[in-house]
């Protein structure tokens, strides 16, 4: 009992000492060159799940039935590639419209925390990314915002992750402002409405550019339903994303300075 | 020779169950995107190998996932590593038979713990914890799914790794166990 105990806190130590020579950065040469060679398994990764979770939901048609097992994998990679091209036009498209700096990154993985809703991206601090930048997928639709960089991998928090915030306005009579906060991957809601603005579903919501990081105009989506409760000073609105937040595959990062 | 490929074989399917856990698992269908992989992989490495060193290894698989997490570095880190020298004390003292039942409880008790060593971390280290009020059931629910996806994953894996070993006649297994006697 008394080895087992030892052997706990000579772990402990070990794991405090790492914790220690990340925050002074003597591991980052080691966590770069991981980080590199994981990337790569990621990636394969991240397309082979994606083709086995398009290949499910693509199997529910009558007509799968009768095919061949290779031709619905087929026909399986060739919609995956037809949503790629959608989307990288998309991209390009708005990339042409904006005068914004864009960078194009390609979805590597999901982040593992539970509690939170983030990708991982195969750009970083070397293509000039920043922490709070602002990520767009298809024709400039705001899906997060850059949570943490490294050299060549960066983390994008979701605008349905708990911990998102971003300021935005409903395009209607008023020009409401609010707060648009995640709910654990389930949800998007734009709270801090004041009572007396009129608001109402399918108003569009875009980004205000109060906050600094974000441009303003960058959409967020629509409104689907308002909560109302006579007694609070604010209302709240439950959005409808412009872009599935499920479905990435290719996005694209603002470089914005204000 | 034989230790040389046994320790490759490791390092292979370390790489592959942090790969798959980051990079696969959460596009998965649910609830097949909540299966904990790393966990699995770690409490099949306990049961077949009978080794401390699983503790190492997962030092160093969470180390690898720190790498690409929103929580403060060290919270993966720690949790981890300490829920693989738990379950490595649990099985050499409490749940010591090499069964499927033995890695039911190991991947119930191994998980259980790594979730709440977790959310304490966060609480106490992060940025903000935002309480789910109204969403604390649901929560629940998403912990006790994650729980449930892995042990069912961790019989069947044990299961299947049992039969493939149980061909063999000079298997991991059966060399530690003769060793012990």
């Amino acid at each position: 009992m008394r080895a087992q105990r030892t052997v706990l806190v000579r772990i402990a130590i070990v794991i405090l000492a790492v914790i220690g020579l990340h925050a002074v950065g003597w591991l980052r040469p080691v966590e770069s060159g991981l980080r590199s060679v994981l990337n790569l398994g990621l990636a394969g990764a991240y397309r082979a799940a994606s083709f086995v979770a398009g290949g499910r939901e693509t199997a529910t048609g009558p007509s799968n039935e009768e095919n061949g097992q290779n031709r619905e994998a087929e026909r399986v990679e060739l919609d995956l590639l037809r949503a790629e091209n959608v989307e990288l036009r998309a991209l390009l498209s708005f990339s042409s419209s904006t005068h914004y700096a864009l960078i194009g990154a390609d979805v590597i993985g999901r982040g593992v925390d539970p509690l939170g809703t983030t990708i991982i991206i195969n750009q970083g601090r070397r293509s000039g990314l920043r922490l709070n930048n602002p990520v767009v997928a298809g024709q400039g639709r705001l899906i997060g915002t850059v949570a943490r960089v490294e050299e060549t991998a960066a983390v994008v928090r979701l605008i349905n992750d708990s911990r998102s915030r971003v300021a935005a306005t409903v395009i209607s009579g008023h020009k409401s402002l609010g707060l648009v906060e995640g709910g654990y991957g389930l949800s998007v809601k734009m709270n801090y409405i004041p009572q007396n603005e009129v608001i109402k579903p399918g108003d569009t919501v875009v980004t205000s550019g109060l906050e600094g990081t974000i441009p303003r105009g960058l959409l967020i989506g629509t409104v689907e339903v308002v909560e109302k409760k006579p007694q609070e000073p604010f209302q709240e609105a439950v959005l409808k994303t412009a872009f599935d937040l499920h479905n990435l595959s290719v996005v694209s990062v603002l470089l914005y300075e204000p | 020779m034989r230790r040389l490929l046994a320790f490759s074989g490791c390092v292979l399917a370390a790489f592959a169950a942090v790969a798959l856990q980051i990079g696969a698992v959460p596009v998965l269908p649910f609830p097949w995107s909540a299966a904990n992989l790393v966990l699995l992989f770690l409490i099949l490495l306990i049961m077949i190998t009978d080794s401390g060193a699983a503790v190492w290894w997962a030092f160093f698989m969470h180390f690898a996932l720190e790498l690409y997490a929103t929580t403060p570095f060290g919270v993966l880190l720690f949790s981890g590593t300490m829920t693989a020298a738990l379950l490595y004390v649990l099985y050499r003292t409490l749940v010591t038979n090499r069964t499927a039942l033995s890695a039911l409880a190991l991947a119930a008790c191994g998980l259980i713990f790594y979730r709440c060593v977790y959310i304490i971390l966060v609480a106490v280290f992060g940025e903000t914890l935002v309480w789910p009020g109204e969403r604390l059931g649901w929560l629940i629910s998403a912990y006790f799914i994650e729980l449930a996806i892995t042990a069912a994953l961790t019989i069947v894996s044990f299961a299947f790794l049992k039969l493939i070993l149980s061909r063999f006649s000079l298997t991991t297994v059966s060399a530690k166990h003769y060793e012990r006697r």
